[in-house]
């Protein structure tokens, strides 16, 4: 889900007091993952809910098209791959989480 | 360190038993026994911090592969009461990504992900998420 709209409008409000309340009160920054800074995954787990707020900085369109491939994987996918250091990777892990996009409103 | 716990939280010997006299009658200390055991008979493929959605435990893959859940999700306590600010909030959630093209499903979807969640139906959760990421993602892309 993305949420879009112009500064202080209280996207970050309601990611922080509402989305992650209802989700358990916990989440996780998957945006390293999913701009392929780093291929381990396995602490994205452990949070139903992965935000991405304002630590995605990269505009370029490499950058961007990793992300929307990687969101892709995550969210059509019914398996996915974890990968935690030091140890194989490992396949098809069901999961139940949701991924939230907030982003100021633009271009 | 897990010898250490194991001697001091279960109170298992780190020293080869003796008898009266001195002598040893095994050749491992019941802290020895109880590592040489979990290692062959309770040794998992992987292990994880947490996992959304399931409990502390050890779960298997289709394929035979063992993984350990090291702790439990937090749920959510549902509790009665009037939700009125929070169901408009997300009933408002629809947004139009062009004229001809609204997004009324993403708010129901929530909504529906909301409710199952709050009703601890995992299985009803995961079928709810399915369907609003494959309705969503045959718009966007």
């Amino acid at each position: 889900m993305v949420f879009a709209g112009p500064k202080k409008c209280g996207k970050n409000l309601f990611q922080e007091v509402v989305v992650t309340g209802i989700l358990g009160g916990t989440f996780v920054d998957p945006t390293q993952y999913m701009t392929a800074t780093t291929s381990f995954n396995s602490d994205l787990f452990a949070a139903p809910h992965q935000l991405i707020a304002d630590s995605l900085h990269s505009n370029d369109q490499k950058t961007r098209s990793i992300l929307e491939n990687a969101i892709k994987m995550v969210s059509a996918n019914h398996g996915q791959r974890v990968h935690a250091k030091g140890k194989d990777a490992l396949l098809r892990m069901k999961v139940n989480e949701e991924i939230f996009v907030f982003d100021n409103q633009g271009p | 360190m897990l010898k250490e716990q194991l001697r001091v939280v279960y109170g298992l010997k780190k020293s080869i038993p003796k008898d009266e006299n001195g002598i040893p009658t095994d050749n491992k200390s019941e802290v020895e026994m109880v590592v040489s055991d979990a290692i062959q008979n309770r040794r998992v493929d992987f292990n994880l911090r947490g996992l959304a959605g399931h409990e502390a435990g050890i779960e298997q893959l289709p394929d035979g592969t063992t993984y350990m859940i090291e702790r439990s999700g937090r749920w959510v306590e549902p509790v009665k009461g009037d939700w009125s600010p929070i169901e408009r909030l997300i009933n408002a959630c629809s947004v139009r990504v062009s004229p001809n093209t609204s997004w009324e499903i993403s708010a129901s979807g929530c909504a529906t992900i909301t409710n199952a969640t709050m009703r601890h139906d995992r299985r009803w959760y995961s079928q709810a998420r399915r369907n609003v990421a494959r309705i969503c993602f045959k718009r966007w892309w």
